[in-house]
């Protein structure tokens, strides 16, 4: 093949068939055939390493080429398979850089080379080749993000399933163990008794990561749209059954409770699944984190067309430091008062998110050791609703 | 009522559920009667007419537990229908509670003290 393509009516042939030359001149055709070399690389052979400096690119003739990237752990993860009319290194035809990928071959593979300085001087006779070349290097990264896109797809509708999956045996078992703490079949002893709850407690820590990754597999999910109800009453709909839901759990750490709203009715436009999700989470939260014993204040109300909850609480709080970790994904707070408690990294992440959904914020305020407040506010008309 | 007791229908298509409530509901001197889908659980309803009705809405079968709410709703049903849920599922129910004439929503795993003041006020 390669002697073949040293042919230069064959050379220029298989030029003329690649679509995205097609605007391109033929004298300025027969040009860049001049500067493209054959070149034949074998079965396994290496064309360049992930990090190597490059100055050169190509255009595939036959055969097909392994795209490798190096994970993490610094295992090779194949990413992509070149075939024939496809380029490689095409980025540093325009830009001098390092590779940023392992090509392999996956048996012969004849392709046409040429390098920077060569291609250069051809694009200042015509800048039509060099759009010719942004037009690959476009369709290249459409077909990336589209790959792309479909694996977070995948991999958010299987985290929906594996913890939707998980739910239902775990809440059985935390059930059971309830059946016998509370002695319906039969005596226990005291160290019995200590064990289940235990068990129980990790139970219901596994169910409430199992909920936060259930939300965060729908809030992930990038065909996500939001379902706005046009007259939700905040006060009544969201704020206020939240409260009595988590009720129980607020006693059972003698938590004190404010609440103060202007008025009863506060109407939004807003997805009420979701910012029911994100005031649960601030509230949770506050519960999780406050002192025993400790104080909690729910403030409802309008600011500038805004609709305004704030949660505050008594307890460990955060560094101004640590504040800027606050709404990243799995991440937790380096403060040794917080690291004592089970905390996932979903929940604030998930309420930004959802607040960046109804085109609102969330802020965060604390004194360090003494008191943490979380602030959300959107405007209470979606009238552009957010794609996302 | 059946021999002196109110009758509560259980349903749920998870069988450990079923027998733990089955035990608690017993305990407190209530007859417990169950079903395994929202459709057996409607045919249960007509033939045995219970005091109470406590419905899951995470079986397998989807919106199965809602369908059969409704389906109850729309048959004239009277008596109090409670559902059972995870606390997720429970958030979003919030918005259609009213809408489906709920007596009550019971998060799972079930607090058994929170089921029993829940079946007593229900059940006066």
């Amino acid at each position: 093949m390669t002697d073949k393509l040293n042919n230069m009516k064959d050379l220029q042939g298989f030029i003329h068939q690649l679509d995205f030359f097609d605007s391109i001149e033929d004298h300025l055709l027969d040009d860049l055939v001049q500067k493209l070399k054959p070149a034949l690389y074998r079965d396994q052979e290496i064309i360049w390493n992930e990090g190597d400096s490059g100055n050169w690119g190509f255009v595939i003739v036959s055969g097909e080429i392994e795209v490798y990237k190096k994970a993490e752990n610094g295992a090779m993860i194949a990413v992509d398979l070149l075939k024939p009319n496809q380029w490689g290194g095409i980025s540093n035809l325009l830009v001098l850089g390092c590779r940023h990928y392992r090509f392999v071959c996956r048996g012969d593979v004849n392709v046409l080379t040429i390098n920077k300085e060569d291609l250069s001087e051809l694009m200042k006779t015509d800048s039509s080749l060099s759009i010719a070349l942004l037009k690959v290097m476009s369709h290249r990264f459409a077909d990336n993000t589209s790959r792309l896109a479909d694996t977070i797809q995948y991999l958010t509708e299987v985290l929906g399933f594996a913890s939707h999956e998980l739910q239902s045996p775990i809440s059985s078992m935390v059930t059971d163990a309830q059946l016998l703490t509370k002695e319906y079949l039969g005596p226990l002893n005291e160290k019995q008794k200590e064990k289940l709850k235990r068990s129980i407690n990790k139970g219901k820590y596994l169910l409430n990561l199992i909920q936060k990754y259930l939300n965060l597999s729908r809030l992930e999910d990038i065909s996500l749209k939001l379902r706005i109800t046009p007259n939700v009453n905040l006060i009544e709909d969201v704020v206020e059954p939240m409260i009595d839901l988590f009720e129980s759990e607020r006693l059972n750490k003698n938590i004190k409770f404010d609440y103060f709203c202007v008025d009863k009715i506060l109407i939004v436009e807003c997805d009420i699944v979701l910012i029911l999700i994100a005031f649960s989470n601030l509230l949770k939260n506050a519960i999780h984190y406050g002192n025993e014993g400790g104080r909690i204040r729910v403030s409802i109300q309008v600011e500038n067309e805004t609709a305004c909850m704030k949660v505050w609480n008594e307890g460990s709080g955060f560094s101004k430091k640590e504040s800027n970790k606050l709404f990243k994904r799995f991440s937790r707070l380096d403060n040794p008062a917080l690291r004592l408690k089970s905390g996932t990294g979903i929940g604030l992440y998930s309420t930004w998110k959802i607040m960046q959904l109804h085109s609102g914020k969330i802020e965060a305020d604390s004194e360090e050791g003494k008191w943490a407040e979380f602030k959300l506010t959107f405007p209470i008309k979606q009238t552009e609703l957010p794609e996302e | 009522m059946k021999d002196g007791k109110k009758v509560i229908l259980y349903v749920d298509d998870d069988v450990d559920f079923r027998d733990s409530m089955r035990t608690v509901i017993e305990a407190e001197g209530y007859l417990m009667i169950e079903a395994a889908t929202g459709e057996e659980g409607i045919h249960l309803y007509n033939e045995e007419l219970p005091d109470l009705v406590i419905v899951d809405l995470m079986m397998e079968e989807i919106d199965s537990g809602t369908k059969m709410v409704r389906d109850l709703n729309s048959s004239g049903c009277q008596v109090p229908i409670i559902v059972a849920s995870s606390v997720g599922d429970a958030l979003s129910m919030t918005a259609d509670y009213e809408e489906l004439g709920l007596s009550g929503v019971l998060q799972k795993p079930v607090d058994f003290d929170t089921l029993i003041a829940l079946l007593k006020s229900k059940l006066k």
